[in-house]
């Protein structure tokens, strides 16, 4: 999976929406649907940037959970696929920072 | 463009579940960095299926019945084949005992099966019912759409009788998916697990002869 690749890359770095659209050429219509699903299953962090460009609001930033990077480093594609365990035993579901 | 995408970028971020209303808002953030259009666009198409992503607790059930969905769907190919063979191709002068019950005994063990491909594919009591409620509601609408086209095809005028009897009918099939789908799920479990048990006992006996 693009996403978790990219996102495994460089993994102790926050990265933008933006940013990580530009890498895997997905476009946010899909890209920001992966990552709430990455999310809910509590394999991507998040949380709003502390310091934007002045006069722009503060973005979103991503990166992955300690699960997140054991499923980009063993089997991202069958892993992303299974369902998650019904109902609530999956693994924690952190929430983007102030949501 | 901007203002109307971020208006209905706010007006989606609304209508979020409580939980999903952070990403609105990171959504809403993005569109000060974009400047075109298209751009504009995908971030409002992804707020949109944010906020219709199910919530993880509901994965399971959403799962279910799309394999519910698809069971009955495949599963009403063949009847609607064998309904138009017997209702235009070679029409008979009324509904065979044997006709009506071998239709009952294929609906029954359609839903059925949709429990068993539920309990397959995520472990829990909801998702098999959820699964015999969708697929009792997909047989319905495959049903009643037949029936009209039939219906149609052979000149009659009964489509007002079926649109009336169409709210019974889904209810009806809903209700006995709601019953019929665990019941499929349960033996399906108990069969599959009596087959891995004579998998391991069949062998060792062999081998002690």
């Amino acid at each position: 999976m693009k996403v978790l690749r990219a996102l495994a890359a460089d993994a102790a770095q926050w990265r933008y929406g933006y940013e990580l659209g530009a890498e895997t050429g997905l476009k946010a219509g899909s890209l920001y649907p992966i990552l709430v699903r990455l999310a809910d299953r509590g394999f991507l962090e998040a949380k709003w940037e502390e310091s934007p460009p002045h006069g722009r609001p503060a973005r979103h930033l991503y990166r992955l959970t300690e699960g997140g990077l054991e499923l980009a480093a063993a089997d991202p594609v069958s892993a992303t696929r299974r369902p998650a365990p019904f109902p609530g035993r999956g693994a924690g579901r952190p929430q983007p920072a102030g949501a | 463009m901007s203002g109307v995408t971020r208006r209905l970028l706010l007006a989606v971020t609304v209508v979020m579940p409580r939980s999903r209303r952070g990403w609105g808002e990171a959504l809403i953030a993005e569109l000060s960095y974009t400047t075109s259009g298209r751009d504009q666009a995908q971030l409002l198409l992804g707020a949109v299926r944010t906020a219709v992503l199910p919530p993880p607790a509901l994965d399971g059930c959403v799962l279910s019945a799309r394999r519910a969905a698809l069971v009955a769907a495949t599963a009403w190919i063949p009847l609607a084949a064998a309904l138009y063979l017997t209702n235009i191709v070679f029409p008979s002068a009324g509904d065979t005992a044997f006709g009506a019950l071998g239709l009952r005994a294929y609906l029954v063990i359609t839903l059925m099966a949709a429990g068993a491909a539920a309990r397959r594919a995520v472990q829990g009591r909801v998702p098999p019912v959820v699964a015999g409620i969708t697929a009792g509601l997909v047989l319905a609408t495959l049903g009643i759409g037949t029936f009209a086209v039939i219906g149609h095809l052979g000149g009659g005028h009964r489509n007002a009788t079926l649109m009336a009897a169409a709210p019974g009918v889904a209810l009806l099939l809903a209700s006995a998916g709601a019953l019929l789908a665990p019941l499929g799920a349960i033996i399906d479990q108990e069969a599959r697990a009596a087959w891995a048990h004579w998998r391991r006992v069949l062998p060792a006996r062999s081998a002690g002869r």
